[in-house]
């Protein structure tokens, strides 16, 4: 009880150690820029106007930064925002008020479902997901982002479909009519950008992108006009960040608030899963401990506090918090620092934000989805046939069916493989044809699993007298300790009798049965 | 074949008879203070309640694509109901061509464009929520109407000519001493009228800015309350003042001086 509470107190030991406050205000400061255009894609790729990513930005991060152990940075997460937008179509027109209000109530389910899994201490389970398994995810949820940018890029309105090919086939047979020529071209125009700045200054390509992206839609605005053009801006964010926002909640929607609360409890997995990648990074180059409860119970109450301040639920994020650590920070303030310069910087610049054009984000949004495609990763699963495989079938259903079967999935065929490894026994076999011996040893476990392998070492030997060296093996189940002594008999019988080297003393199981 | 066409007419007949009782019928649909006190509205009601609010209080509820502080209901007044004063039951009249643009304009286009000129704001996509409720509450009021037929008192009514040229130096007088009280000495508005100047009000793109557009409205509905009380010559000149105040730039000529809007704001070039 008393490690439950110390892990509820926001730490500040981060104060008392010695701190660079110009590394860390530049940290902070580019931090905060980076940020800006990064937060509004997210709430475009839940469906929310662009200051609920600000408010996510801003409020999450903070109250995560503040409550957590480690240098980790919560915050607007793609795959999180993405599930979020899928969760509440359903019910709700896009953007619109009642959208907004169940985004917000999900959120807070989130929040209190990651309090669930704090309380249960269930960062134990997240070390079960096979890190190839998290790639794959993270690829196919790239793959979804990359068709979802697609309507944006193109300049059509929304394309609902329920496969992403199929809306390759509408964009391909249809472009002539659905598109917006000049909105094809802001987006055509960020996406290069992007690409040629990722090879050569690749900590800023995304701002680079998206400043030149608006400088072409401004351009093209000017010289053919807004009526001609079409080209959807982003408009004037009515940013209400110090405004308490009070959730409506009605008995008429109970239904919709128990789907709901499925959705969370999925969201929240898959949060809590990418926090726990992340974590484990930092572990690698941390100079302080870091508890991962304490970081699950640090996004679970940031979830639920800033809903209040109309903040969607965030998890951990890879980009912010590689950006700090290339930046120099060295502890929390560079966090808390850009959390207020991004309501400063925004109040100023409302103006020239509005007029940055949506393709551009649609842009944005297909290179964050670009670099979500882990083809190294795939190469590196490809090595080990089981590892491939996987990969492939997890890659699959998160993009054919949907991204909760391909965590379940995931996880099934993460403890499988595991399993599968690990009950791989290693023989060394010795043959000596002069007195017509031929000793085996056996490294590993010998348990119901391997029931076949020790059925086919008998099988191969059959023909010669056979010495089983059993001292090295970890485990011996009740079954394989039978067949043993079973072919002892049946072998004592006929010529080629059997000799067993019996198990040491730390084998685990049923060694006794072989006395 | 006669007792087919008998069977043919008979069924015409019959037809004609029914749609004559609907349409005589009188149209029942729930008020907007009936909406607004149920506890669940469904997808449709809930839209057109939105719509309501974005109408009523424009930039409080619809800031995103709006640029000034006009709200839909300055200029369609009493939330789009009455008549003579740009009312709103005209889904039935689209989709229609229009000079405007030269296409064939949908209410949605429509609405749309509505925003880039008369609030002197952004054009929204064709998805956006806000555009979506304007259009599910402009359907809620055309409920009854005949499609196809301009409904009564739509619009603003056209003046016929008095004979003289508008006059700007009369209209000055007649601002003076008769709107200033509400809209303003120098017209961007006060506490009782909205800016009919200035950039927070229509930019030079919208109907309104047209002599002949405001000047039926003028005549028909202001001073706010005493509607047709000014003469016609009278509501010309004061439609020709308004005319060649500063305003925002047409979107279609304009080139982003939009842009610098907030330039002249802040040099107190532009109010």
């Amino acid at each position: 009880m008393p490690k439950l509470i110390a892990e509820m107190i926001p730490d500040f030991s981060w104060l008392k150690r010695n701190l660079n406050f110009r590394q860390e205000f530049l940290a902070a400061f580019i931090g905060a820029i980076l940020t800006i255009p990064q937060a509004i894609t997210f709430a475009y790729l839940a469906g929310l106007p662009p200051e609920y990513g600000l408010y996510c930005a801003v409020y999450t991060t903070l109250i995560a930064c503040l409550f957590g152990s480690s240098m980790m940075v919560g915050g607007p997460n793609a795959a999180v925002s993405m599930l979020l937008g899928a969760a509440v179509l359903p019910f709700a027109g896009t953007g619109s008020p009642l959208y907004i209000n169940f985004v917000l109530i999900l959120s807070f389910m989130v929040g209190i479902a990651e309090l669930c899994l704090w309380l249960s201490r269930s960062s134990r389970i997240f070390q079960y997901f096979s890190p190839v398994l998290i790639n794959a995810i993270t690829t196919g949820v790239g793959v979804l982002i990359l068709s979802y940018s697609l309507d944006g890029i193109t300049g059509s309105t929304g394309i609902q479909v329920n496969f992403f090919y199929e809306k390759l086939y509408i964009i391909i047979s249809g472009w002539q009519g659905i598109s917006n020529y000049y909105a094809f071209l802001v987006g055509f125009s960020t996406i290069v950008t992007g690409l040629i700045f990722k090879k050569k200054y690749p900590r800023f390509y995304i701002l680079a992108a998206l400043l030149i992206g608006t400088l072409v839609g401004l351009l093209l605005n000017g010289l053919y006009g807004i009526p001609n053009t079409e080209l959807d801006l982003l408009g004037y964010m009515p940013l209400k960040m110090f405004d308490f926002k009070i959730i409506m909640l009605d008995w008429e929607y109970i239904s919709i608030y128990i789907q709901l609360a499925v959705s969370a409890m999925i969201i929240a997995l898959i949060a809590i899963s990418q926090t726990m990648i992340i974590i484990n990074e930092l572990k690698i180059n941390a100079n302080t401990p870091i508890d991962a409860n304490k970081d699950i119970y640090a996004q679970g109450i940031a979830n639920i506090s800033s809903v209040f301040f109309g903040a969607f639920c965030g998890g951990g994020s890879f980009n912010r918090t590689r950006l700090n650590r290339t930046f120099g920070s060295r502890s929390k303030l560079a966090t808390i620092l850009s959390c207020f310069i991004i309501i400063f910087l925004v109040d100023v610049f409302s103006e020239i934000i509005a007029y940055i054009p949506m393709a551009t984000m649609s842009g944005l949004l297909f290179l964050v989805g670009l670099e979500m495609i882990k083809i190294n990763a795939f190469k590196q699963a490809l090595e080990r046939k089981s590892d491939g495989i996987s990969f492939i079938i997890t890659f699959c259903v998160v993009i054919l069916i949907n991204l909760e079967s391909g965590l379940l999935i995931a996880f099934i065929l993460s403890v499988l493989t595991f399993v599968y490894r690990i009950s791989e026994i290693n023989i060394e076999i010795s043959e000596n044809n002069i007195d017509n011996i031929n000793k085996v040893t056996i490294h590993g476990c010998l348990f119901f699993g391997t029931f076949d392998d020790l059925l086919q070492i008998f099988r191969d030997h059959s023909e010669c007298k056979l010495q089983l060296d059993l001292r090295d093996i970890s485990y011996l189940g009740p079954g394989p300790a039978q067949l043993i002594i079973q072919e002892k008999k049946k072998r004592a019988s006929s010529n080629y009798e059997m000799t067993v080297l019996p198990p040491s003393q730390w084998c685990a199981g049923f060694p006794l049965l072989l006395k | 074949m006669r007792i087919y066409s008998l069977k043919k007419l008979l069924f015409c007949i019959l037809s004609v008879l029914f749609s004559a009782y609907v349409a005589s019928e009188p149209v029942t649909k729930p008020s907007i203070k009936d909406l607004q006190s149920r506890s669940f509205l469904d997808d449709y009601y809930s839209n057109v309640v939105y719509g309501y609010h974005i109408i009523t209080d424009t930039p409080r509820y619809a800031p995103r694509y709006n640029g000034g502080k006009l709200s839909c209901q300055n200029c369609h007044l009493q939330a789009g109901t009455m008549k003579e004063a740009l009312p709103l039951n005209v889904l039935g009249m689209y989709p229609k061509w229009r000079a405007k643009n030269g296409k064939h304009n949908g209410i949605g286009l429509r609405i749309r464009e509505c925003f880039l000129y008369s609030m002197n704001g952004f054009l929204p996509p064709e998805n956006a929520p806000e555009v979506l409720a304007i259009a599910a509450y402009i359907s809620y009021l055309s409920k009854g109407e005949i499609i196809g037929v301009a409904p009564e008192g739509r619009g603003v009514p056209t003046l016929d000519t008095t004979g003289y040229d508008p006059n700007p130096s009369r209209g000055q007088a007649i601002y003076k001493a008769k709107c200033a009280h509400c809209h303003g000495k120098d017209g961007t508005g006060d506490l009782l009228g909205p800016p009919v100047a200035g950039i927070n009000s229509y930019n030079a793109g919208a109907g309104m800015h047209e002599i002949q557009i405001s000047a039926g409205f003028i005549w028909a509905n202001m001073p706010f309350g005493n509607g047709k009380t000014l003469s016609k010559q009278q509501a010309l000149d004061v439609a020709a003042y308004l005319h060649i105040q500063l305003r925002g730039a047409d979107p279609r000529e304009g080139k982003l001086l939009k842009l610098l809007e907030p330039l002249g704001q802040w040099l107190g070039l532009l109010k």
